[in-house]
């Protein structure tokens, strides 16, 4: 049991989670850049609709709560960890997960939606600005997705060894980092937008 | 819009047509690549190549080969340099020279584009590979396989670039393609895709770079050394590399959004739909603005070493000179519209970044005072790093106020995009960091290779190019205030201009002169290695701990890591005689080779051209590789070999039995 | 940060997300309050969640561990407010001072026949 949380602690002693981290900051700078450009063309809606017309509140909490859970079972899949509880570990990362790939298949699901009533990203400034801030997001949701699969088949081969806590510690800051850039997509674009923004 | 269309996408025969000296240029690139091949055959090097340079983890190994490619840019990009001028010096009047319009575009667009992200860029990575690991003590780089992946992306990068001389064109839309004319509606063709991919890849691998020598200089100091202990050089690649993360994930996400228009019909900077070339233009240069100091930091910290090496005395100024660092790369991120000066914001804004823009000036003049503070009372020695750092004070403090003088948006109206700026950012880039990256190529050039390169012929380089880089671009300065606009390819003969072109051009062969006689200075040198061979590890009586080794450096640079308790603590151990006895020897572990590197940046370049030409299979066959090569790393737990004390080098050997 | 209440930390990190999450959607539900003051709510919940996740999340803190992590936080986070505020400001009046209005841009659709 010690020699598990000794594990974690020397991983976040490491050179990798300092670099890791740093990464995350850099797609900070790159999510910032998106919002930027959202917040510039997101009234340019070439005649066609805007976010108020087009967001379901409902939809976007129910999206909400389902990545912010998914993002603490994480957390709960790296205490196992610390722990030393393999079993566990694996539980945890399937329950984050399905959670994340029901966040992953609402969102796909709204896109397609949107594009089957016509409002894709070709039509405006706006909509391209939405797709892309939006889909990047999604995009990270996929990387993560992926990684989670391997890193779970990793455990469940080789269990929790000095690799493969590192891996969990890593994707762990990696789920972590992309709720919180979902809440400002919830709050900018979504809530915002709701209210005329 | 068809997003993907057949097999081969949008490549067809046409891609291949090209006009007479387009296909010059294939010839000349192709004539060097298979010099080079024949040469690996014929002496049967292809073994050692591999194992010993294109696999290798080692820095100071990834570093050359930056440098390598860098210089072969440099000269590629000087070539479309003397295009240019040779056209503006003939194209008058009647004449409408040998470069028609849309070729005449590319050439300028390739120049700048090759210039900055493949030249100086690698320039600057190489001689930080070289220099930081040694001189904060380290064996390495805090991740030594993403340092070769680093390098590896740069490559693929080149080498997309350089594709599109051979397949397809390049972009014409400048060096930093501003919409509408970087539109799919106004570049139709795939030039502008291959200036968004090579970037897009290169850029990565900046990214990862900036990431990896951060953490290094964090987390791999030898010993006591604190960060106020750093030599300067290190200071400047920590401030150069916290740009480079917080720039370029701008520049990824500004290209990318161009690409998305062009291949998904979205309207991000489009005339219509709702699109708005202004952001671009305003994104492209808040990466843009810190991209410039991005370069010229690690050259400032190389001119510390340089300056106070050469003058026999320490750094003066050491804690303003990290505060002017600093300072440096705050402001950098709050200048960015002096670019666009022109493109219409009210006064508040435009006056609020003139501002800003003049006080930038201000740390940089107190590194130059405190680098001619250094210089007072030492016991100079003008070895030709030196001549170097002269060019560079006086050129680049002519071109640093010309650059103030443009931070009057009132007088940045008259001189925006006129000859008077293109002056002003050659002399920052070339007498800046060009010079300062030639005199560190000088200065560290023994470590690497263990003999030194002919002094005098160096001097001889830095005094045409110095001479070259006037009469090339003081006709500028001047054409500029007479009104002559950038990236002209024919003017009327009423004007006056034409003279000066003339001498300018006349300038670019000087320049060029220098360029061979540095490439003389190598060869001679080669040639007579033996006879300059560095015998002790310190050929210029240096300060800092990479001249403790033997040259050329081993592979892990320090057999024991040294403990350090002050600045310059080899240089002080030298004066005082007193050489610290060292810990003992313990085995260390070194990374393993690793050819993944180069698989990564076959797939890279993959994607690249695929996403060019619109090749779908090959765009996922791209990805998948490059997604499956990261797994398989991160799956590879056996990645170090232990060193031991009979792998060390003789010489290491021989001074730890002799400590003991 | 007691490594003990790591599972303290994320529960209490969790419940409060939820709680300001749901806070700030109910807020927009509210059509008896001004525009600006919603949008001010929905900032503000934002970026306390923010600070929340970072802190109980992320495990950023002040000890020594962690002091490079922050400082590049810090960094980062003024990176991002000078582009995204300055962007703003530099389109806004960019717009103001350039950008086509309503009638000049139906001029323009009509004789680019609607484009």
């Amino acid at each position: 049991m010690d020699k598990s949380v000794d594990l974690v602690e020397k991983v976040e002693k490491s050179k990798t989670y300092l670099g890791f981290w740093i990464y995350i900051m850099t797609d900070c700078v790159l999510f910032a850049s998106l919002f930027a450009v959202y917040a510039v063309l997101h009234h340019n809606t070439n005649g066609g609709p805007s976010g108020q017309s087009l967001f379901s509140m409902p939809y976007a909490l129910a999206e909400t709560l389902i990545l912010l859970t998914s993002s603490f079972t994480s957390g709960l899949s790296m205490i196992a960890a610390r722990n030393n509880h393999r079993s566990k570990v694996i539980f945890w990362l399937v329950v984050t997960f399905l959670l994340g790939s029901t966040f992953l298949y609402l969102e796909l699901h709204e896109f397609n939606h949107l594009v089957q009533t016509g409002d894709s990203w070709r039509v405006s400034g706006f909509l391209s600005s939405y797709f892309t801030l939006v889909g990047t997001h999604g995009l990270h949701i996929f990387v993560g997705l992926l990684w989670m699969t391997i890193l779970t088949l990793v455990v469940m081969k080789r269990g929790l060894t000095k690799g493969s806590v590192k891996g969990l510690t890593l994707l762990n800051i990696f789920w972590h980092f992309l709720d919180v850039i979902w809440i400002f997509i919830f709050s900018v674009v979504y809530l915002m937008g709701h209210v005329g923004l | 819009m068809y997003i993907f269309a057949g097999i081969l996408g949008l490549l067809n025969i046409d891609a291949f047509k090209h006009d007479l000296i387009q296909y010059f240029g294939v010839a000349a690139m192709t004539l060097t690549a298979g010099f080079v091949v024949l040469a690996l055959t014929y002496f049967k090097k292809w073994k050692w190549l591999f194992s010993e340079w294109l696999t290798s983890l080692d820095p100071k190994r990834i570093g050359v080969m930056y440098i390598a490619v860098a210089v072969l840019m440099l000269v590629k990009a000087g070539t479309d340099a003397g295009m240019m001028r040779l056209q503006q010096s003939i194209s008058v009047g009647s004449n409408q020279g040998f470069l028609k319009p849309s070729h005449y575009q590319q050439v300028f667009s390739a120049h700048g584009t090759t210039m900055i992200f493949f030249a100086a860029m690698g320039l600057m990575f190489g001689l930080i590979n070289i220099g930081v690991p040694l001189l904060i003590g380290s064996r390495d780089v805090a991740f030594p396989f993403l340092n070769s992946v680093s390098f590896w992306l740069f490559v693929a990068g080149m080498l997309l670039l350089n594709t599109s001389l051979a397949i397809g064109d390049f972009s014409g839309a400048g060096w930093l393609a501003y919409p509408p004319l970087s539109e799919l509606q106004f570049s139709p063709s795939t030039g502008v895709d291959y200036w968004i991919w090579s970037l897009q890849i290169a850029g990565i691998g900046s990214l990862l770079s900036g990431i990896n020598f951060i953490v290094t200089i964090i987390k791999n100091r030898t010993k006591g050394m604190s960060l106020m202990k750093m030599p300067m050089f290190v200071w400047s690649v920590f401030g150069s590399m916290t740009l480079v993360i917080f720039a370029f994930p701008i520049l990824t996400v500004t290209i990318t959004l161009l690409y998305l228009d062009r291949l998904l019909g979205m309207h991000f900077f489009t005339g219509a739909g709702g699109g708005n070339p202004m952001m671009y233009v305003n994104l492209i240069w808040a990466w843009g603005h810190p991209e410039v100091y991005i370069l010229i930091l690690p050259a400032f910290g190389i001119f510390s070493e340089i300056v106070a090496t050469f003058s026999r005395k320490r750094l003066f100024g050491y804690t303003s000179m990290v505060w002017a660092i600093w300072a440096i790369v705050l402001l950098s991120f709050t200048v960015w519209l002096h670019h666009f000066f022109t493109m219409g914001s009210g006064a508040d804004v435009n006056g609020f970044f003139g501002i800003m823009t003049m006080i930038i000036a201000i740390p940089t003049g107190v590194k130059i005072f405190n680098w001619l503070f250094t210089m007072f009372r030492g016991r100079i020695k003008f070895a030709s790093p030196m001549i170097w750092f002269m060019g560079f004070i006086i050129l680049f403090s002519i071109g640093g106020v010309a650059g103030v003088l443009l931070a009057v948006p009132p007088a940045d109206f008259q001189l925006n995009n006129s000859l008077f700026l293109v002056a002003h950012f050659h002399s920052m880039i070339v007498s800046g960091v060009l010079f300062g990256y030639f005199a560190g190529l000088t200065y560290w050039f023994p470590k690497i290779y263990g003999f030194s390169l002919k002094d005098e012929i160096g001097k001889y380089a830095a005094y045409f190019w110095i001479v070259g880089f006037i009469v090339a671009f003081v006709p500028l300065y001047i054409l500029g205030i007479m009104g002559a606009t950038r990236r002209m390819n024919h003017y009327s003969s009423n004007l006056g201009f034409q003279s000066l072109f003339i001498v300018a051009g006349i300038g670019v062969l000087i320049i060029g002169a220098g360029l061979f006689i540095q490439v003389i200075q190598v060869a001679s040198s080669i040639r007579d290695r033996k006879k300059l061979q560095d015998k002790t590890g310190d050929p210029w009586n240096g300060r800092t701990l990479e001249w403790s080794v033997s040259s050329p450096a081993p592979s892990y640079n320090f057999a024991i890591l040294p403990v350090v308790k002050e600045r310059d603590q080899f240089w002080n151990e030298k004066q005082n005689q007193s050489h610290k006895s060292h810990n003992k020897f313990k085995d260390f572990y070194m990374p393993k080779n690793s050819y993944l590197g180069l698989v990564i940046a076959f797939f890279a370049f993959s994607l690249g051209f695929a996403a060019v030409w619109h090749i779908l299979w090959l765009f996922i066959f791209g990805l998948v590789g490059v997604i499956a090569v990261i797994i398989i790393r991160s799956l590879n737990e056996n990645r170090e070999l232990l060193v031991t004390f009979n792998d060390l080098s003789k010489a290491d050997q021989l001074a730890i039995r002799n400590e003991q | 940060m007691k490594k003990d209440n790591r599972l303290t930390n994320y529960a209490i990190g969790y419940a409060t997300c939820i709680l300001l999450t749901l806070i700030a959607y109910l807020i927009t539900g509210l059509n008896y309050y001004r525009n600006w003051a919603i949008i001010a709510a929905i900032a503000t919940l934002a970026f306390v969640q923010f600070v929340i996740q970072i802190v109980f999340f992320l495990h950023l803190s002040k000890e020594k561990k962690d002091r490079w992590r922050l400082y590049v936080f810090i960094s980062m986070v003024i990176v991002v407010l000078i582009l995204v505020v300055g962007s703003i400001w530099i389109m806004n009046s960019l717009d103001n001072n350039m950008m086509l209005d309503q009638k000049q841009s139906n001029h323009y659709l009509k004789s680019q026949d609607g484009l």
